[in-house]
């Protein structure tokens, strides 16, 4: 009876003791939502108190595979091990020796020889797995019930560590596209406020470098005709060939696959060698209105880890908001030079209007008018009155071929010309042929000009001109008769040492001498009509007028009324000379 | 705008230390490109970049310790990281920088660890 008493009594404490310490490892689970203490716990535990030698703790991935999760007394390489155990056991059991599960083998091989299941709100997710007591005995059904209490007391305890890693891994995921978007908002906002093309290539390599970790980075823009240009390389070799940018291969390549491409699949062999001995892993294209306009040269990154999609989709994001930033520079540069050229023909404009004589001059008996109306900025028409001395006064009138900018130029060089040698006292045939001989040299082949010059004696009334090739001015006289001026030569500047002629006519009261570029004759109306030598006449012979400016007014006023709403492609040029 | 400055300092064994301050972002990147590539020129291929007064890291920031550790390494180098405050070592963290970057709490222990790889 004693004796029964005193077993009774051992078993008592002992249960105790299991209470205890279950009470103990709920406190140490509950307080701990890290996995590797709770894992520690749940196999020390047992293995203190039962004296067993190894143990290790499986958790469930899927249904049937599991993950070892924490192993005691057995080697550290099982760690991490994925193992299949298609049974399912509901209470601690003993490992079988034979099983046609491979995990449950590799158990067994290990020396575990007691399963205990562990379960979460009736879902399996994982497995105590022990070895034998040292001492060799049995579990006896006390221990069995121990352990599946503990097994049952640490599940939840696992569950919420689980759900805490996973939240912990969404919240650095989170993280991570919070960074991203940091990055990509700093490098929008750096990229608009910037119009320098380095800076901003400098700012997307290291933004692009430093987010995902890559060692090496370019960026290529495109240019004409296949050609390509180096904006930046950062962690590339200096040695580093870049002139694959400079082929058309290379751009239609990306033309045909417009997306981030990995070198590996080029299918352009040479082009793949290149760039994988560069360590290039990687083109991005980066496209504007569905042109590839730069590439992306993309190289390792540090981790060796590969490009996700979402990695892709993040390079070509900033890529092409840089290209965005490029775009406004270049257009912001071209307007820049567009407003520089507009500022300097407004310049030009300026210089060419002072060359023109400003007022007609005044010389009692003779009434002079002028009026040039270039079609562009500039012009390269040109009229002059010199008064030489008290009794001459020298009247010009010419055309450069073509337009614009070179045509000024051209009339300048004539104009200065005209005006170093005026005062010379040569003949004007003289006069002509040396500046025929200057023109001619200072110009290609294509580039001539059609020039009128006379020379009037004031006191004589007598007018000599040389017409070098230009339209024959026009001498009305009172009577509704009109000579034209036609003596002279070869227009200027089509060959050298031509000799001039020239002509001579006495002016009478009343005459009205007419002077006109081809801006006048040819210009057209709406019809496509041009208003034609007869034209002149008709205006002058019609309107009777009474002075010189009434004369290149009516001419003016009847040219611009006959091209109506017509577009203008020439420069205007009339003067007028009334005999009073 | 924030400001952001690099301290150069060599030390005896022939270490350079940056002391960053400041905000380091796109903006402020060149200036970090810059001493770098000074330390380059120079043949300081040992450097220990210390963050202790710097407020603020962008991935362009990061971006340039990416530009230059390849030629600092292949130069028998290094870039070692100190004194980061938690906020700035997130960054770094985030981005996978301590896998490869050795990052330290002081430039002691940056100097201790290159005077290490010196002996082997």
């Amino acid at each position: 009876m004693k004796k029964q008493n005193q077993k009774d009594r051992q078993q008592h404490d002992r249960r105790l003791l299991d209470l205890q310490s279950l009470f103990e490892l709920s406190k140490t689970l509950n307080s701990s939502l890290q996995q590797d203490v709770i894992l520690d716990t749940l196999l020390f535990t047992p293995m203190g108190r039962m004296m067993i030698g190894r143990g290790a703790v499986l958790l469930n991935e899927d249904a049937k595979t599991c993950r070892i999760a924490a192993a005691k007394g057995l080697p550290q390489s099982v760690r991490e091990h994925a193992l299949l155990i298609e049974e399912r056991f509901d209470a601690p059991a003993p490992m079988p020796a034979e099983s046609d599960s491979p995990g449950l083998a590799f158990l067994y091989r290990h020396g575990l020889r007691l399963l205990c299941p562990i379960h979460s709100n009736k879902r399996q997710i994982g497995y105590l797995v022990l070895g034998e007591k040292i001492t060799g005995a049995p579990f006896s059904p006390d221990e069995l019930q121990y352990l599946e209490a503990l097994a049952n007391l640490a599940s939840s305890s696992l569950e919420n560590s689980r759900i805490l890693a996973e939240l912990r891994d969404v919240n650095r995921r989170l993280d991570k596209k919070i960074q991203q978007l940091n990055t990509l908002f700093e490098i929008t906002r750096e990229l608009n406020s910037t119009l320098d093309r380095d800076k901003i290539a400098t700012t997307l390599s290291y933004a692009v470098m430093g987010e995902m970790m890559i060692r090496q980075l370019a960026l290529a823009v495109r240019e004409d005709e296949g050609q390509g240009e180096l904006l930046t390389s950062k962690g590339f070799g200096r040695n580093s060939d870049f002139s694959f940018i400079d082929s058309e291969t290379f751009w239609c390549l990306l033309d045909g696959a417009p997306q981030p491409t990995p070198v590996e699949s080029l299918a352009d062999d040479a082009l793949r060698t290149t760039l994988s001995s560069m360590k290039v892993r990687l083109l991005v294209p980066l496209l504007n209105q569905e042109k590839v306009l730069a590439c992306m040269i993309v190289g390792d990154r540090l981790s060796g880890t590969a490009f996700h999609d979402d990695d892709l989709e993040l390079l070509a994001t900033l890529g092409n908001s840089a290209l965005v930033a490029l775009e406004n520079a270049r257009l912001f540069r071209e307007t820049l030079e567009k407003q520089r050229l507009e500022e300097e023909l407004a310049i030009a404009r300026d210089i060419q209007q002072r060359l023109l004589p400003a007022e007609p001059p005044d010389i009692s008996g003779f009434d002079f008018s002028g009026l040039n109306i270039p079609h562009a900025q500039v012009g390269g028409d040109y009229y002059d009155f010199i008064r030489v001395n008290e009794k001459e006064l020298v009247l010009t009138i010419g055309d450069v071929s073509g337009k614009g900018v070179p045509a000024s130029l051209l009339m300048a060089n004539l104009q200065a010309s005209l005006h170093a040698m005026v005062h010379a006292k040569w003949p004007l045939t003289e006069t002509v042929f040396r500046i025929n001989n200057i023109i001619h040299a200072n110009t290609s082949i294509d580039k001539f000009i059609t020039f009128f010059l006379a020379s009037l004696n004031v006191e004589t009334r007598e007018l000599t001109y040389v017409n070098a090739g230009h339209n024959p001015p026009m001498l009305f006289h009172k009577d509704g008769k009109m000579t034209e001026l036609q003596e002279g030569g070869l227009i200027l500047g089509m060959m050298s040492d031509v000799p001039y002629e020239q002509g001579t006519i006495p002016l009478q009261n009343g005459d009205l001498l007419v002077l006109f570029t081809d801006g006048v004759t040819e210009a057209t109306n709406p019809a496509g009509e041009e208003f034609t030598e007869q034209g002149v006449i008709d205006v002058i012979l019609r309107s009777g007028v009474s002075s010189a400016r009434e004369a290149v007014e009516r001419l003016r006023d009847a040219v611009l009324e006959f091209s109506g709403d017509a577009p203008r492609t020439d420069d205007i040029t009339i003067l007028t000379l009334l005999v009073t | 705008m924030n400001g952001f400055e690099v301290a150069q300092h060599n030390s005896e064994d022939g270490i350079t230390i940056l002391r960053l301050k400041g905000f380091l972002d796109a903006h402020t990147a060149g200036d970090l490109e810059a001493a770098l590539q000074k330390c380059i020129d120079e043949k300081k291929f040992r450097i220990v970049v210390n963050f202790e007064e710097l407020n603020y890291i962008s991935s362009a920031g990061l971006g340039v310790f990416m530009g230059f550790i390849e030629d600092v390494r292949e130069n028998g180098g290094d870039i070692k990281m100190t004194s980061m405050t938690e906020k700035i070592f997130h960054v770094f963290d985030l981005l996978g920088f301590p896998a490869l970057y050795d990052i330290l709490k002081t430039d002691d222990e940056a100097v201790e660890r290159f005077a290490q790889t010196e002996k082997e």
